[in-house]
């Protein structure tokens, strides 16, 4: 009784920070555009899932696959960074060092976040299928409403990807090595990788295992009512992803997933996989007895020798020193030396292997062809300082340091323009490969484009830290621009240059546009930190 | 220099006023600012140290309105924070050196400075350790370092002694009072034998608003010929507390002696006492809570 009191208290009190916090409005703002998008106009000149450039007609089952096809895609990737910060928080807030000391297991403790992590994460998905019956309405196609047509894809299909993107968040946060910012760049590749690109199903005896993701599910089962209504006999073209098209789509008439109990089983398989990972989760989790700090790494450190720490000595000498023996000070502010420590603070406790690995991206940059750096090695190359830059603007509100920041002289005018200044300087130094073979190549447009995209960075960084109050926003912004758009050659994205004809079309122009906008929010942001 | 405090109040959400109407003129000196958690201190120091805008009211820096001309007073202003975090990869003179940075101080000044503030802080010997693994107290020693890195001619800390231990403590208040003299420093604290030790004027808020300020033998007249000395039964204490304002208890053979602040004598066999800053604190904030001093 009182470990289940224990629990629910875990679920409510996690559940009420999450649901009050601005991620979580944003990422139901996102999952309602997404599903709107998903569900172009009867007329649209694009498509989103076609099949061999048909759509169904919009009745309940195919409003309700394709919703949940959008829902799934977006919440397994921005739900997971969303959701990724219970027992960190916990362990910030030092709430932790009090569970800690609380009869409650370390598996209570995880499968309550578990489980307040899915709440947040189903509510989520309630108010996608809301939206899905609303959509139905207003494409006003074939409006009768099906309930369990437009139901069976959100709880048979979203509901158990939820559950295993909240037991991977758990995972994630009781791991050591993957509950910072490397757990959101691992994940993305998981979900990139794996996640979007694994989609069959497997036949396990009676259960029919649908990849995590389930869309194949869907798939399948339009793919074959085409066939029969259209007589097609042939291969079968499937597609997602926004898609520009001449005319509107054809139609075909799809019922939806005839939902087996093979295939229910194996939907619900992975919720049992989800709570094998929370089981996991507790078997490495260290709890919070441990001070998770660690010693970093001073690049010049090696040529040092090393001090010993000692232990505090207290305080009851000041060295024969008074207060009133301290030298006078005259203020004669500096920019470069506040951009100089500005950039110290940015680079400091990086690894040797970091800075190691960022050379070889840039000598790579520098000496393979430049069709490969402009497609693969030059975003990689600007992926690498990804946890750098997405401390700016949250670092004050992160480690608390925000009350002594801001009651210094010109916080808008000096620092700001500083930390903007740092995280340029750091896309100029880790890029200097790719620009400057676009120099020696002769490309002056794609080293603009180049120039412009290390301004686009920054600015990025500082504005979604600021307004968001995280730098998980930055760190997946960042990462779907890159894997999503730019290494798919979506000009859309190319904000620096990696295919050669952006420059023609203005992309730079566009991003230098963007950019100064962003910065203008960043400061914007800022201001309405400065005066609550 | 004046800092002057007009009518000022906030309001934060949920219609509550943790300031109101709170007025205050500050001259060179220690001002120890009493109150109990809650009262609103921590409030009005975050308004005179420009982080947070009052709802109403004006604070005053040498005649400029604070509000609309924040940066006059920044120049000027050294603030330790309640709570405040470090940079926690930074060692303490690393960081020192940022804060160096960010408040304008050139880079040969700040390196002096720091090497003397470091000493005075007695963390000279942990320069070249990261901050993440020091201590509470030697955190707030860093922090108590930043705040004097500009020389500044207002001083204002929140809670200062809150993780000192009482060595620390002790030095912490004879730091204050060396730096005393022209400038003027803001004492925040809920713990009266820090103020007692240090300030030249008290100022006591409880809920908001301002109940006393004085210099504190004016505060200690408040309670002359109030404060009562009684030895009572452990069962009979319960109910004087519920009756009157207990600022002590001491166990003795006797009984227990509980010393009371009141207007009247409490009991027949009490007897008067010599007022403490203590008994004066507690019957200054009485009426803001509700308690009696039965006069």
């Amino acid at each position: 009784m009182t470990s289940f009191r224990s629990l629910y208290h875990i679920v409510r009190a996690d559940f009420y920070e999450r649901a009050r916090s601005y991620g979580f409005l944003v990422t139901i703002v996102l999952t309602i555009l997404a599903a709107y998008f998903f569900v172009p106009f009867t007329d649209a000149k694009y498509g989103v899932v076609m099949i061999n450039e048909h759509r169904g007609v919009y009745n309940s089952a195919w409003i309700g696959a394709t919703v949940v096809m959008s829902t799934v895609t977006i919440l397994s990737l921005i739900g997971f960074a969303l959701v990724k910060n219970a027992i960190d928080r916990d362990r910030m807030t030092r709430v932790g060092q009090i569970i800690a000391t609380t009869p409650i297991s370390k598996f209570g403790y995880l499968f309550g976040k578990f489980v307040s992590n899915f709440i947040v994460l189903a509510i989520i998905v309630l108010i996608a299928f809301l939206v899905s019956i609303a959509m139905q309405l207003i494409r006003n196609e074939d409006t009768t409403i099906q309930l369990l047509d437009l139901l069976l894809p959100f709880v048979l299909v979203a509901l158990p990807v939820m559950a295993l993107v909240a037991a991977l968040a758990v995972l994630f946060e009781s791991t050591r090595f993957l509950s910072g910012g490397a757990g959101i760049i691992v994940y993305f590749f998981l979900w990139s990788q794996v996640f979007l690109n694994y989609g069959v199903t497997v036949q396990l005896g009676n259960l029919a295992l649908s990849s995590p993701m389930g869309l194949e599910v869907f798939y399948d089962s339009m793919i074959d009512t085409f066939r029969e209504q259209k007589n097609v006999t042939g291969p079968v073209e499937r597609a997602d992803g926004i898609i520009e098209l001449d005319r509107p789509l054809e139609t075909f008439v799809w019922g939806g997933v005839d939902w087996t109990s093979e295939i229910v089983a194996g939907r619900l398989a992975w919720v049992v996989i989800a709570l094998a990972v929370v089981l996991l989760a507790a078997l490495v989790f260290r709890g919070f007895d441990k001070v998770m700090t660690r010693e970093s790494f001073d690049l010049f450190s090696i040529f040092r020798r090393k001090k010993k720490g000692g232990k505090d000595e207290g305080w009851e000498s000041s060295g024969g020193l008074s207060a009133k023996a301290l030298s006078g000070i005259s203020l004669q502010f500096s920019f470069l030396n506040l951009l100089r420590y500005e950039l110290w603070l940015m680079l400091k406790g990086q690894k040797w292997w970091w800075y190691l690995v960022a050379i070889v991206f840039i000598a790579g940059d520098l000496l393979l062809p430049l069709d490969m750096v402009r497609s693969m090695l030059g975003p990689l190359t600007w992926v690498w300082p990804i946890l750098i830059w997405s401390s700016m603007g949250v670092r004050e509100l992160r480690f608390n340091t925000r009350d002594i920041v801001f009651s210094s002289m010109h916080p808008l005018e000096r620092q700001i323009p500083a930390t903007w200044c740092a995280g340029f300087i750091i896309a100029l130094l880790t890029g200097i490969g790719f620009g400057l073979k676009l120099l020696l190549e002769g490309d002056l447009g794609g080293l603009f484009a180049w120039f412009v995209g290390a301004m686009f960075i920054p600015s990025l960084a500082l504005a979604l830290g600021i307004w968001t109050r995280t730098n998980k926003t930055f760190e997946v912004v960042l990462l779907v621009i890159m894997f999503v758009g730019v290494m798919n050659q979506l000009q859309v994205f190319d904000f620096m240059g990696s295919m050669a004809s952006s420059p023609e079309k203005g992309m730079p122009f566009i991003y230098l546009i963007i950019t100064v906008v962003l910065l203008a929010a960043a400061i914007i942001g800022r201001r309405n930190q400065l005066q609550r | 220099m004046e800092l002057a405090i007009n009518q000022v109040s906030k309001q934060y959400k949920g219609n509550f006023w943790a300031l109101k109407d709170f007025n205050l003129q500050l001259r060179p000196g220690v001002l120890g600012l009493l109150g109990e958690n809650g009262a609103g201190k921590s409030t009005l120091m975050r308004i005179i140290s420009t982080i947070t805008d009052p709802t109403s009211g004006t604070v005053q820096w040498n005649g400029e309105d604070i509000s609309k001309k924040p940066n006059e007073l920044r120049r000027v202003l050294g603030y330790l924070p309640q709570d405040f975090g470090v940079y926690p990869n930074l060692n303490a003179v690393e960081f020192l050196e940022y804060i160096a940075a960010i408040k304008g101080i050139s880079k040969r000044t700040a390196k002096k400075r720091i090497d003397e503030l470091l000493q005075l802080v007695n963390l000279t010997h942990a320069r070249k350790r990261a901050i993440g693994g020091f201590s509470g107290g030697m955190r707030q020693r860093v922090g108590i370092a930043q705040a004097l890195l500009n020389d500044p001619q207002i001083l204002i800390v929140d809670e200062p002694t809150v993780g000192l231990d009482p060595i620390e403590r002790v030095r912490f208040r004879n730091l204050l009072s060396d730096l005393s003299g022209e400038r003027i420093i803001i004492f925040s604290t809920h713990i009266v034998s820090d103020v007692e030790a240090t300030a030249g004027s008290i100022a006591i808020i409880s809920k908001g608003k301002l109940m006393h300020h004085s210099d504190p033998d004016a505060l200690l007249q408040t309670v002359e010929g109030k404060v009562w000395e009684v030895i009572v039964s452990d069962q009979d204490v319960q109910a004087m507390r519920k009756q009157w304002i207990i600022s002590g208890t001491i166990r003795s053979s006797k009984g227990l002696q509980v010393r009371i602040v009141s207007d009247m004598k409490p009991a027949p066999d009490a007897r008067l006492t010599t007022p403490a800053m203590e008994d004066a604190y507690l019957y200054c904030i009485s009426d803001s809570r509700g308690g009696s001093r039965n006069d």
